[in-house]
């Protein structure tokens, strides 16, 4: 009898204190609708990506073991270092990712996915491919591992695959991402108005930071096609939705160069720089002031991306392709070569094998960088700087026709290409025809 | 430059000994421009202090304005004052800079990364009733990195406030790693504020960065190698010289090895200046080769971009076990050559000093040999000093530079003289490397030189120190143990053969260790 009293004793404490442990967790409201926002988050989410993060933060103080969660908030952190350019997110997004999965080592499609774009993110497009692909076995409609599939075959350049995988994700999960990617494929191929089309019709679905992102990339398209008036009103709207967000300032600094306004360019330019010193907009802000005649500021410049060079060779990252061209231009053509070849072991993308050619040029292999900058031009990519390179190697090697042809179309690709770059293709140009 | 930095600075050494490893990357990304904010409200007004840490893209962009950092310091508090906005009960507060301060460390790759601190005061009175205080801090908007505001009052009472009392990165040290929390992107605050309260101060303001001790040292120096004024630059060689005598002092040096060496320069009192010179020898070839290997590392670094430090360190250990391992064998066929002869006193004779040798060989050669009394001393001595190295000195570190022990058993005692000081000085220190690269990156290479000297006379005076101290321990048991009993021929045989075979393995290891790191 007493036996019986102390465990039904027991029994209410139990039901007690476990009824206040579900209505606490219920009470914080806000996790609750965590995990269905955060399906949505992947890659042209609806919501609000900070309130997205806060919601998933406060969750998985209450429930540290939910593996979907912690997916859910590293694919986010990832989407937050891409939205605001924020390196100081790929570390948690790891750590996140990374708790996922070991909270949940098997049938894991979320954490799978997150990690794949994570490495996409990071460049590691190889990695990127493979964690995709698990995800996809597991879960053959993870959204996210459809979309980072498409992005990793077209950056090791597997175009024929990039296609398919774009249609086999559209046919799963159409919406935004898909569309962007659509956009990109064309752009690629050189339908630069087909892939503007795309773009403008899904920045005005999309959440307040992709509306940034889309509308940049739309901007660029338009400036290249010869419409600085809708790139201005674009760019205007990217900086409306996300204000101060950097590749929208670099494309309004291009936009100035465009318009002929070099003295806004270099202001515009130096601003982007102060904001996110990346290699790529030090190098244009360099070459700006070499047009200019500034060589000691340019060299500053210079002296800057020299140095991030060399720290991402200590710490074994990537190095970027903006690197190697910058190398190849104004840096250390050996090292250019070396990170070029490297680059192209691990991927075969069309813009790896303009560094490549490029590089090989200015060091003096130019039958090979010729070979190489076919296989750079060989969709058709309307890309100012890939033709002026080739059409540099054409002149190079006395075949002046074809160097005529290619540095023309080169310089009539992009207004706001880099003056220096376009004043050095016009001189090799006024060169050819010359002789 | 007071004497209590100076003193502290020393007590920084410790800590670095502990923590010297490879840099690490800025916490937050090689693009961050980090700021924070603490405010201290009194009720005179207010005190602001102000921390800007830069990562390394940032300071490669502050150029040759990092060849002054008091200027910098001076110059960008300067700027930062009219970016910083309070508003007292809605009056704007005007702010004075009372002192601003930069200094460098090392990050990755051997960059430096910058962090400024700035002082601001204003004055206005809160003794009566409640005031409501705004703060915006409008300096360089759109820069990515974190930011970061507290507020704790003085003799006042904080009513309201939107901002916490402490700093959760400890001032820009320590980035906070958890997973559940955001980036801090906090740059205004607003407060309301009545009188009462305890009183309080604001976090210690030093502008040296101590988020780690190698941080904070080599930060000093920089700082010193900075002021310009000679007596900056001989703090800094003095420190540099602390720095390599404690250095010196972590386990791993050789330090037995010296002592065991040193007893074989000289065993009876009659001696003893010419282990000290023997010491003062082994000392300058350490110092000599170590500043050789660090000089030449560090012009290779700044050389070629294609070589990575961390990438050599493996190789020079590898030479480093090579030559142990070489030693070890010699004293193999020594032995050998020695319990062939008999009662192993078959060695070292023909070097006994002789005319036409230079001054130096008073210490390269051995007088003292007692070859008077009691055969073959040497290897008694030699033979148990092996074995204790190997116990005492276990190769911890790609530094551990163990054991050549009986070096008066090699052909040329002076070859085993320049062995010793490579084994112990060819793998460079990486603290001395650091200081090398951070006065380079100031533009003074010169004095980095003189540095890296002194960094390696620290290193030779503590091991030679030691090393006669030792030396005289061990004499002094040896002799006890010749007075107790006698050791028969076949335990000192053995002996020999285990030293041997222990130098060896100890070679061995290092190279094997130097081949599976890699």
């Amino acid at each position: 009898m007493w036996k019986y009293l102390v465990a039904l004793a027991v029994a209410m404490v139990l039901a007690v204190s476990g009824g206040i442990g579900f209505v606490h967790s219920r009470d914080d409201g806000s996790p609750v609708t965590a995990p269905a926002s955060a399906r949505e988050v992947p890659l042209g989410a609806q919501q609000n990506l900070a309130g997205v993060i806060d919601a998933l933060q406060v969750r998985l103080q209450e429930l540290p073991e939910d593996a979907e969660s912690w997916a859910a908030l590293g694919l986010s952190y990832v989407e937050q270092a891409r939205v605001d350019g924020n390196p100081q997110y790929y570390p948690k997004a790891q750590g996140a990712i990374e708790r996922s999965l070991s909270v949940q080592p098997t049938d894991n499609a979320d954490g799978l996915a997150a990690r794949a774009a994570l490495e996409s993110a990071r460049h590691h497009f190889a990695a990127a491919l493979h964690s995709a692909r698990q995800s996809l076995r597991i879960n053959p409609r993870d959204r996210t591992a459809l979309a980072i599939r498409v992005d990793a075959l077209a950056e090791l350049g597997r175009y024929t695959d990039e296609l398919k995988a774009l249609r086999l994700a559209d046919n799963r999960q159409p919406g935004i991402p898909v569309v962007a990617r659509y956009s990109y494929a064309y752009e690629l191929r050189g339908h630069l108005d087909k892939a503007l089309h795309l773009l403008l019709r899904s920045a005005k679905s999309g959440s307040r930071a992709d509306q940034a992102y889309l509308l940049t990339l739309a901007a660029d398209l338009q400036r290249r096609t010869g419409h600085p008036d809708a790139a201005m009103r674009s760019l205007h709207l990217a900086l409306r939705s996300t204000p101060g967000y950097v590749p929208a300032l670099a494309s309004r600094a291009r936009l100035a160069v465009a318009q002929g306004n070099l003295h806004i360019a270099v202001h515009r330019w130096r601003d982007v720089a102060a904001r996110l010193p990346l290699p790529e907009y030090l190098t244009e802000l360099g070459e700006l002031y070499l047009d200019l005649g500034h060589r000691a500021q340019a060299a500053r410049q210079f002296a800057v991306v020299g140095t991030t060079v060399r720290l991402f060779d200590a710490a074994g990252v990537d190095t970027d392709l903006e690197a190697a061209l910058f190398d190849a231009d104004h840096g250390v053509e050996h090292r250019a070569l070396v990170n070029a070849r490297d680059e192209w072991q691990r991927r075969h993308s069309v813009l790896v094998a303009d560094s490549l050619a490029w590089a090989l040029h200015m060091n003096g292999h130019d039958r090979a960088a010729l070979r190489m900058s076919d296989k750079a031009t060989h969709l058709g990519t309307r890309d100012a700087r890939m033709w002026m390179h080739r059409g540099q190697i054409e002149a190079a090697l006395g075949l002046d026709a074809a160097a005529r042809r290619d540095l023309r179309l080169g310089l009539s690709l992009d207004p706001g290409v880099s003056p220096w770059q376009a004043d050095r293709a016009r001189e090799v140009l006024r060169q050819v025809v010359g002789r | 430059m007071t004497v209590r930095r100076v003193i502290a600075v020393a007590f920084l050494t410790l800590g670095f000994l502990c923590l010297a490893g490879p840099a690490s990357a800025h916490p937050l990304g090689n693009f961050t421009v980090n700021r924070y904010t603490g405010i201290l409200v009194s009720p005179d007004g207010l005190l602001l202090d102000h921390v800007v840490d830069l990562a390394e893209i940032p300071t490669a962009q502050l150029g040759n304005r990092l060849h002054d950092l008091q200027r910098l310091g001076a110059e960008e508090c300067a700027s930062i004052r009219t970016d910083l906005q309070v508003n007292v009960s809605g009056a704007r507060l005007p702010l004075t800079l009372e002192s601003s301060g930069a200094s460098t460390r090392p990050g990755q790759g051997g960059l430096p990364i910058t962090r400024i601190s700035c002082r601001f005061a204003g004055d206005v009175r809160l003794s009566r009733g409640t005031a409501d205080i705004s703060f915006v801090d409008q300096s360089s908007p759109g820069t990515i990195g974190w930011r970061e505001v507290t507020a704790i009052g003085n003799r006042m009472q904080l009513v309201h406030s939107d901002v916490p009392t402490t700093s959760t990165s400890d001032r820009l040290r320590h980035y906070p790693t958890n997973l559940l929390k955001s980036p801090l992107s906090v740059n205004t605050a607003h407060l309301s504020v009545e009188p009462g309260g305890p009183p309080a101060s604001l976090p210690d303001t030093g502008s040296a960065p101590t988020a780690r001790p190698a941080a904070g040292l080599v930060g000093e120096t920089s700082r010193l190698l900075n002021n310009g004024g000679t007596f900056a630059a001989m703090a800094a060689v003095l420190l540099a010289l602390v720095l390599g005598a404690s250095h010196a002092l972590a386990p791993g040096h050789g330090k037995t090895v010296m002592a065991f060496y040193l007893s074989q320069r000289g065993s009876s009192g009659s001696s003893r200046r010419s282990s000290v010179g023997s010491a003062l020898a082994v000392g300058a070839t350490v110092t000599a080769s170590h500043t050789g290997s660090v000089l030449a590392l560090g012009v290779l670094v700044s050389v070629s971009t294609q070589v990575v430090p961390s990438e050599l360190y493996p190789w020079l250990s590898l030479l480093t076990g090579l030559l142990i391992l070489g030693l070890g064998l010699s004293l193999v066929s020594s032995s050998r050559r020695a319990s062939a002869a008999g009662h192993g006193h078959g060695h070292g004779h023909g070097h006994r000093h002789g005319g036409g040798h230079g001054l130096d060989h008073d210490h390269d050669h051995e007088h003292g040999h007692p070859h008077d009394h009691s055969d073959s001393h040497p290897e008694v001595a030699a033979a148990p000093a092996a074995t204790a190295t190997l116990l005492l000195d276990p190769p911890r570190t790609e530094e551990a530079h163990v054991v050549p022990v009986v070096v008066s058993a090699t052909p040329s005692r002076r070859a085993g003289l320049w062995v010793m000081g490579l084994v112990g000085g060819l793998v460079p220190s990486p603290s001395a490397l650091l200081l090398l690269l951070a006065a380079v990156a100031l533009g003074r290479a010169w004095l980095g030189v003189v540095l890296v000297v002194a960094f390696g006379v620290g290193m030779a005076c503590t091991l030679a120190g030691v090393g006669i101290l030792a030396r005289d321990l061990l004499l002094r048991v040896e002799s006890l143990a010749l007075r107790r009993g006698r050791m028969g021929a076949h335990v000192r045989r053995f002996l020999a053969y285990g030293a041997a075979a222990g130098v060896c393995a100890v070679g061995v290891g290092v190279i094997l260790r130097a081949v599976l790191v890699r």
